[in-house]
């Protein structure tokens, strides 16, 4: 195509330089005389654009280069003779609209000369579409002129037209006043073409929201409608909570600081390096999805929202240098200030027996006390993704410690997630699994750098990914939860928070069988803990909630067993304690310390049964990966959640069974420790 | 199984790291066979704990990814863990050589940070741990600082930070490896302390 276009270019020029000036004869060596001929052109002017194609008499077709000034047709006409000029194909690069006056009329007896060609560049208008606005005052300008205020979402016209050719650039110069929005423009630059421009995209809101099912579950990723965190109906609520004034700390392999849909909402200066020292943590990539879903920001034009859009984020690169000094440090830096502290990390979910270290726990302790101005850090954990091994979350010493509030996960159904690990000690689940490669929509390292290559089914725009899931998925969508629940009432304290998030929670996945009333009068499910977070109903509690009171701790004697465990055997091995005089009316959360040994521990089935009648599965028959050879520790703490409301005083009773052959051991001692309140 | 080790714990002194000797652990039934045979006891507080070493691997810390590792250089075929991620790197071995290449480690890096690494139980796939230096030591809560500071300097030890998760918990520095961990155990079987116990570095996984 090019080459002809040159070709055309070549012999059109050639004609201005020698096709004109007279008469010329017909072929050579005729013996009729010559019937003379003239040649047909005019004058040209404005062409400024390339691809201006005459015509004359329908035919003899003339490109004309840009900037020519005349013209004349190869096609050489008798006296007499007819001529019609015409323009077949205008001029683009700029469009122009090009007319001819004197086109046509009959051949004199000399060159026709007298046509013109006229052109004239065009001018098409500047628009596109704002959504997501709910403020007012918003006000556009194309290339810093132009004002135009903006009332609503819909389409948007500049009503000065621009020049083909010519460069526009959409800003916004004044941002909407309201509902405290940032609009962002896309599309918005560029060079004028043929035709109006209506693409620019004014964004107010969040332009990935519609895919995060975890907060809007509407069906539309294939899942159940409801079932999400139910975090709409508080962000839209008079007066809005968003989670202002909530610190998150995300605990993690790192935290973008810079990314575009963050940086608004992440602290400056109080975040923390542990490779480098800086309060930079910019590494890995984990810990940014994270990050988006507890607290990426809102209604800026970008990505989608966090679960408290508005609460301010830290992050601690912890998983770069996992010491237990920096596990220590992590757990409380600046601990009086973070409201939340999210952990979507663990031990590896391999099914085996994984301690926490003392460190850790004095560091959780510390927080629950000091964190928070006295009132206690909040510590979200993922509950463990061995849910196909299977692993139980009860297995992880951090998980089921009782200063943490172990996530466990559900899919855009409601429905455990398949990954996701059963345990006594679970407390809260929130969606994370989803469907059809619809799983969680949040922030993704800028660039490549991160989950996302920009190629579908993800997102083009790689700073972001619809991939994350998980119960590191859950868990920060339970601090965003936690962070609305707090800015609702900031007075509750860590035990307050857990008691409301644990009342307030939904009863999902209402078919299964593990689900339980306790003595409490609280739902219980292994699978699902007390449920599904519900941020509505949360913050509506937590409203009118008065603080419970002062927590009261009874740690039974240890009981003396020793007793060979029989092997494969469905009686086993029980024994009770009984509890008198604990002061403790409502039990809040209860350890229980198992002394024994046993060459596979993967062949223990231990239940903790309380005065209630309520169970606490705390360990079930399963594999590990690469066997269950051999624990760290002859004591093992488990954790159950599920005794919450319940008196403490009363018989309790340990079974613990082998139920698969060879392997053997004893049940060698136990004890428990409760945490509650007088009443 | 793993009997209770406590009568087996070498009373360790200032002497070397003695490992325990490895109680009756008869893996039957096929399940999975024990790879790792020879335990270490540290302590968790008030609750006693045994780790395997791994003879097949090393730690190397504090090494960026882009310099050459001197482990890598010690020993070529040395393959680096997966999820080895910030500054810790678990190389694996081609055979159970790791005394020998962290000796040959320190030599063409002597400024490096290198431990043998342990697990959490007799599978090589159980959880890993190393030690990259430091002993955090719980002191009474009833001593002052001058008297943890002069008790340490009579340990010929000093002190690296104070953590504020309890009273009187202090990080004292120590070389990297088997002195961190005989140090925590010779100062928690002292009786001066609540307790010592290693700054371990610990496997962990995202979820």
């Amino acid at each position: 195509m090019k080459i002809r276009l040159g070709i055309a270019a070549s012999i059109a020029t050639a004609c201005f330089a020698g096709c004109g000036g007279g008469p010329s004869s017909n072929a050579p060596g005729s013996s009729a005389p010559p019937v003379p001929t003239y040649t047909i052109g005019g004058t040209i002017a404005g062409l400024t654009g390339s691809g201006l194609l005459l015509q004359l008499n329908g035919g003899g077709n003339l490109p004309v280069n840009p900037n020519a000034t005349a013209f004349t047709f190869i096609t050489q006409l008798a006296s007499g003779a007819a001529y019609a000029a015409s323009v077949l194909t205008q001029a683009t690069g700029p469009s122009q609209t090009c007319t001819v006056t004197n086109g046509s009329g009959t051949v004199g007896s000399a060159n026709v000369a007298g046509i013109s060609v006229s052109c004239t560049t065009n001018s098409f208008t500047i628009g596109g579409t704002v959504s997501g606005l709910t403020g007012t005052g918003l006000v556009l300008q194309n290339n810093g002129g132009s004002n135009l205020p903006i009332g609503g979402n819909g389409a948007f016209t500049f009503t000065t037209p621009i020049l083909s050719g010519a460069t526009y650039a959409v800003t916004v110069p004044t941002q909407p006043t309201g509902q405290s929005q940032t609009c962002s423009v896309t599309s918005g630059s560029g060079t004028v073409g043929a035709g109006n421009v209506t693409n620019v995209a004014v964004s107010c809101g969040d332009p990935l929201f519609a895919d995060q099912w975890h907060l809007q579950n509407t069906g539309q990723a294939g899942g159940t409608a409801g079932q999400d965190v139910n975090v709409v109906p508080v962000w839209n609520a008079t007066p809005s909570i968003k989670g202002a004034g909530v610190r998150i700390a995300v605990v993690d392999d790192g935290l973008e600081i810079a990314h575009e849909d963050l940086s608004a909402n992440v602290v400056a200066g109080q975040s923390h390096n542990y490779l480098n020292g800086t309060a930079d943590p910019t590494s890995g990539d984990h810990g940014t999805s994270v990050s988006g879903v507890a607290a990426a920001r809102d209604l800026n034009g970008l990505g989608g929202a966090g679960a408290a859009p508005r609460a301010s984020l830290v992050g601690y690169n912890l998983l770069q240098d996992l010491t237990s000094v920096n596990e220590a440090d992590a757990m409380t830096r600046n601990a009086a200030a973070v409201f939340a502290s999210n952990n979507s990390w663990g031990a590896p979910d391999d099914g085996r027996w994984n301690g926490s270290a003392a460190t850790w726990r004095s560091a959780i302790n510390t927080g629950t006390s000091t964190g928070r101005n006295g009132r206690g850090t909040i510590y979200t954990w993922a509950a463990g993704n061995g849910g196909t091994v299977p692993d139980n979350s009860n297995y992880d010493g951090q998980a089921n410690y009782r200063g943490v509030l172990a996530i466990c996960a559900v899919g855009d159904d409601g429905v455990r997630a398949f990954y996701s690990e059963r345990g006594a000690n679970l407390w809260v689940c929130t969606p994370s699994q989803g469907r059809g490669g619809h799983a969680i929509t949040t922030t993704d390292r800028t660039g490549t750098l991160g989950f996302n290559a920009g190629v579908a089914p993800d997102y083009a725009n790689a700073n972001y990914t619809n991939t994350f899931n998980g119960t590191s998925s859950a868990a920060p969508l339970a601090a965003g939860v936690i962070a609305l629940v707090l800015e609702a009432n900031p007075n509750l304290t860590w035990r307050d928070l857990r008691i409301v998030l644990a009342q307030s929670a939904r009863k999902n996945h209402a078919a299964d069988a593990d689900w339980v009333v306790n003595g409490g009068n609280f739902n219980i499910n292994h699978n699902y803990g007390f449920g599904v977070a519900d941020a509505n109903a949360a913050v509506a509690l937590a409203k009118t909630w008065v603080n419970v009171g002062a927590e009261v701790s009874f740690a039974t004697p240890t009981a003396t067993v020793n007793a060979a465990i029989p092997d494969n055997n469905a009686t086993g091995v029980s024994n009770s304690i009984t509890v008198a005089g604990s002061g403790i009316g409502k039990i809040e959360f209860v350890e229980i310390n198992f002394n024994g040994s046993h060459t596979y521990v993967g062949d223990l089935e231990i239940i903790l049964i309380a005065p209630s009648g309520t169970t606490s599965r705390l360990s079930e028959v399963h594999a590990c990966t690469g066997g269950c050879l051999g624990v760290p520790s002859n004591t093992w703490r488990f954790g159950s959640a599920r005794h919450l409301g319940e008196g403490a005083d009363g018989n309790w009773t340990l079974t613990v069974r082998d139920l698969a052959p060879l392997d053997t051991g004893t049940f060698t001692s136990w004890q428990l420790t409760f945490y509650g309140r007088a009443n | 199984m793993l009997s209770k080790t406590m009568g087996l714990l070498p009373l360790l002194g200032a002497l070397a790291l003695v490992p325990v000797a490895q109680a009756q652990d008869t893996p039957s039934k096929g399940k999975a066979a024990a790879a790792l045979a020879t335990v270490y006891i540290w302590h968790d507080g008030e609750s006693e704990h045994t780790v395997w070493l791994n003879p097949a691997l090393v730690a190397e810390f504090g090494a960026p990814p882009h310099k050459e590792s001197a482990v890598k250089r010690a020993h070529p075929a040395a393959v680096a863990e997966p999820g080895s991620r910030g500054l810790a790197r678990i190389w694996r071995l081609d055979g159970d050589g790791a005394e020998h290449v962290l000796r040959q480690a320190r030599a063409v890096n002597p400024a490096g940070k290198y431990s043998p690494v342990f697990s959490d139980g007799p599978a090589d796939g159980a959880r890993k741990r190393a030690l990259p230096g430091g002993v955090i030591v719980y002191f009474k809560p009833d001593w002052t600082e001058s008297q943890i500071s002069a008790w340490t300097d009579s340990q010929g030890l000093s002190i690296a930070r104070k953590l504020e998760i309890g009273p009187n918990i202090y990080v004292l520095k120590t070389a990297p490896g088997f002195a961190a961990l005989e140090t925590a155990n010779r100062i928690h079987q002292s009786g001066i302390v609540v307790s010592a116990q290693p700054n371990w570095w610990v496997q962990v996984t995202t979820r």
